[in-house]
């Protein structure tokens, strides 16, 4: 096969779609793979994965970043009550824990209120608070974790 | 006249049976005293009177002074079946003061959503539920009533302020204590059964606010403007807003001014 058959092969495979040509002529037999432009094609494939990948993962770190922090290994307190979540007992006081404070069993850890009923809740358990779920002066829902104590 | 024991259980008659009644001559708070009995496992009914409260707890900390004889001051400890949360209680209880003054002849009162007892919309008394720490379906009711206006009082205050007696007015206190206490045990029965929904539309009959044009504040966030539609089954104030109706579980009520 001469040289100029075998450019003309290549450059037909490279202006092709097909990633490999394989031809035989009697004893001889050429195969030409597309390895210089299959490398392009790699990276556009790749590329569409890259650009899709902050797309794709763009929602996934709020859930992410809201499931690492809130969801630490501990005991998990629950409101059980609806109403606003304090962390203190008066506006100007402050807040009953921090996190990375020790807590004992039975200590207060924040008040909820609901049209002037005041639920003080207690740790139920000894530990570290690990995590606070609830903002000062945001609303809770029964059963809504606020705590993590490890 | 003295508060004494024996004298608010000949008040009360039968009902008496139902109360434990403790009166102290000064406390700092008659709600803080009760938390930690009710804690130590005080009986349902148990009531903390003071005579004089140097540090009574309002909402969220802020203070309420009482002097003796210019007010009554109180409170009472209820357990409520476990397992129910009392959503509305405070609510409830508004209803039962209401009734009990007017029974001793101090009617025309009305009730400001969510703690507030008014006359001529101004300040007669408030209310502030605590609930028992380790123990969410007992609650301790305070009770805090203006009886007279005391003398030394800052002017803006005195001017949000009502009391019942006039100057010059006496009323047995006892008697007073005894009506509030046989109505509490009235309402506090219909709630324990029906919930805050039994008492509600007695809560409306009362309530000073009804379609008036009101301001919502609370700690967080601007005040907001609606028009206050009562409130639901649960005891919370129905706001509308634009239109539409919110349901609003936190926050002080006030008249907007037009």
């Amino acid at each position: 096969m001469d040289l100029r058959k075998l450019k003309t092969l290549i450059d037909l495979v490279q202006n092709s779609g097909i990633s490999e040509l394989e031809i035989s002529e009697g004893e001889e037999k050429i195969r030409i793979a597309k390895h210089f432009t299959a490398a392009p094609a790699t990276a556009m494939v790749s590329m569409p994965v890259t650009s899709t990948a902050p797309a794709a993962v763009a929602p996934a770190p709020t859930p992410a970043a809201e499931a690492a922090p809130a969801q630490p290994e501990g005991h998990v307190m629950k409101a059980p009550m609806v109403g606003t979540f304090y962390r203190a007992g008066a506006p100007d006081a402050a807040p009953f824990v921090e996190i990375g404070q020790t807590v004992k069993e039975g200590d207060t850890l924040c008040v909820i209120e609901a049209m002037k009923l005041m639920n003080e809740i207690e740790a139920d358990v000894s530990g570290v608070i690990k995590a606070i779920q609830v903002e000062n002066g945001q609303a809770v829902e029964f059963g809504q974790p606020m705590f993590v104590i490890g | 006249m003295p508060v004494t024991i024996a004298a608010i259980a000949a008040n009360l008659g039968v009902a008496a049976r139902r109360f434990d009644i403790d009166v102290l001559p000064t406390c700092d708070s008659t709600n803080a005293v009760l938390l930690a009995r009710a804690e130590a496992g005080a009986p349902s009914g148990t009531v903390v009177i003071a005579e004089e409260q140097t540090a009574g707890r309002g909402r969220r900390g802020r203070t309420w002074f009482a002097s003796p004889g210019d007010s009554l001051t109180f409170s009472l400890l209820w357990r409520f079946a476990p397992g129910t949360a009392p959503a509305g209680l405070s609510l409830a209880v508004g209803v039962a003061v209401a009734r009990a003054l007017s029974r001793v002849g101090a009617g025309g009162t009305a009730l400001k959503w969510p703690n507030d007892i008014l006359r001529d919309d101004r300040k007669l008394g408030g209310i502030l539920v605590e609930l028992v720490p380790g123990a969410p379906h007992a609650a301790v009711i305070g009770i805090g009533i203006n009886l007279r206006l005391p003398v030394a009082m800052p002017e803006d205050v005195r001017a949000a302020s009502a009391a019942i007696l006039a100057a010059g007015d006496t009323i047995d206190a006892n008697s007073l204590y005894a009506a509030l206490l046989g109505e509490l045990l009235a309402t506090l029965e219909a709630f324990a059964a029906g919930g805050f929904a039994a008492i509600r539309p007695e809560w409306l009959a009362h309530h000073a606010f009804q379609d008036a044009r009101v301001s919502l504040t609370s700690d967080f966030g601007p005040p907001r403007a609606g028009i206050c539609r009562g409130v639901d089954s649960d005891g919370a104030l129905l706001l509308e807003v634009d239109g539409r109706v919110e349901r609003i579980l936190s926050g002080e009520v006030s008249l907007r001014p037009a």
